[in-house]
């Protein structure tokens, strides 16, 4: 349980920094961590808060263990063939997501347009892979590599308990920020699963980790060219098209299917 | 809006939303008419916004929305289909920086301007449903051939 003792102090120290940064700008004090509205340096300073106790949390796990940092996490990303791993993970989702966009463009959910200038979006595809593959990595040492591991080392634990709380600990660390959307929460729970699956199956990172950042890479990729018309329910909306219906049963088969060909 | 209007205490502001267009230099324009016109503290759109606007007007938060042209006009009409009825029922105005068609009494002209808009549109969204046909394909095919390779290794 230190791992989920430890992610709580990452929102307690990102509202204590907001409350200070609100009280220096004389604004209010605001109970959610809801930078949206507020100057500038507070959204910054926000983010900066958030990943630096994100990484210090992954940084200080293996030493509260006992263990290098190095040598802990070298054994969740071992240099061998299974390394390729990441690269089954990462194909399996863009072809997940592939057939999603193309059933959806073809019944007209999904319309392609783009809404960004040329500038933005050559930037935003020229930092495709690094932004995939950074965020990615630090969600799957924090979420599988970090609460998860620590949860199934819990000698009192069953398993099956320890996969729940990090599917919850996994989706609800994407709502403790002031969220547009929080109907989206479904798909964050079943994509949850599916990553928790596959770090559970596989005992490495590589898996989950070519799965998220496939995933990514995909949903960033396409952002700056398609506008969802939903309904919805159906097509999730924005960043979240596996939290509609067919996302959500979409990310059950790949679970079903990472259960069943990486069953130990 | 007037000098007058500024100036007195009771003047009611015109809750003004103008939709911004891509190119800087039509941009540039509808800048200037919006300061010319004593808009400028209007709520600016981007085009990937207008279905916020269309909600926001039917809200409705604005009575006065300013487009660039007839095109930009119909490329909202027909991109997002904003509830246009609500509009004119609430009596929200809606004017034209450039208006070539926009009071034209040739409604001959008008109707080749409107059909000539939705011609090019659907021609638009058809190409760009065929790119992103080809290039998830691609895409796929690349991830497939991914798999295969590395399900061989040893």
């Amino acid at each position: 349980m230190t791992a989920l003792l430890l992610l709580l102090l990452a929102p307690l120290l990102m509202w204590t920094v907001q409350t200070a940064q609100l009280g220096y700008y004389g604004l209010p004090i605001r109970w959610r961590i809801d930078a949206g509205d507020a100057p500038r340096p507070v959204r910054t300073v926000g983010r900066i808060v958030t990943q630096v106790s994100l990484l210090g949390i992954i940084l200080c796990y293996p030493a509260l263990r006992g263990e290098p940092t190095l040598g802990y996490y070298a054994t969740l990303l071992p240099w061998s063939p299974v390394a390729l791993q990441g690269v089954q993970g990462a194909a399996m989702s863009i072809l997940f997501l592939c057939a999603l966009y193309s059933a959806w463009i073809a019944a007209d959910c999904l319309r392609v347009s783009v809404h960004q200038s040329r500038r933005r979006w050559m930037r935003r595809l020229a930092l495709l892979l690094p932004t995939a593959c950074f965020g990615a990595l630090v969600e799957e040492l924090l979420f599988r590599g970090v609460v998860m591991r620590d949860l199934l080392d819990t000698p009192w634990m069953p398993q099956g308990l320890a996969v729940g709380l990090s599917v919850l600990v996994f989706a609800g660390a994407h709502y403790v920020r002031s969220v547009k959307r929080r109907w989206t929460i479904f798909g964050h729970l079943m994509l949850g699963l599916l990553l928790c699956m596959a770090y559970l199956e596989t005992e490495t990172l590589w898996l989950p980790l070519g799965l998220h950042a496939g995933g990514i890479a995909m949903i960033m990729g396409t952002r700056p060219f398609v506008r969802y018309r939903g309904p919805a329910w159906i097509t999730g909306a924005s960043i979240f098209p596996f939290a509609g219906v067919a996302g959500i049963v979409g990310l059950g088969f790949l679970t079903a299917f990472v259960a069943s060909a990486y069953s130990r | 809006m007037t000098i007058d209007q500024e100036m007195s205490p009771t003047a009611v502001i015109s809750r003004c939303a103008a939709c911004l267009p891509l190119s800087e230099a039509d941009r540039r324009d509808l800048e200037q008419y919006l300061k010319d016109q004593g808009l400028t503290h209007a709520a600016r759109f981007l085009p990937k916004d207008l279905a916020d606007l269309d909600a926001q007007v039917c809200a409705p938060d604005f009575d006065r929305v300013v487009f660039f042209d007839l095109q930009a006009l119909l490329a909202m009409i027909w991109e997002h289909e904003p509830k246009i009825e609500q509009w004119l029922d609430s009596g929200v105005s809606i004017e034209l920086v450039h208006e070539e068609a926009g009071h034209c009494t040739d409604w001959l002209k008008l109707a080749h301007a409107i059909h000539g808009s939705l011609r090019g549109w659907r021609r638009r969204l058809r190409r760009q449903q065929v790119i992103a046909a080809t290039l998830l394909s691609l895409i796929a095919v690349a991830a497939v051939a991914a798999l295969l390779l590395v399900s061989t290794t040893p």
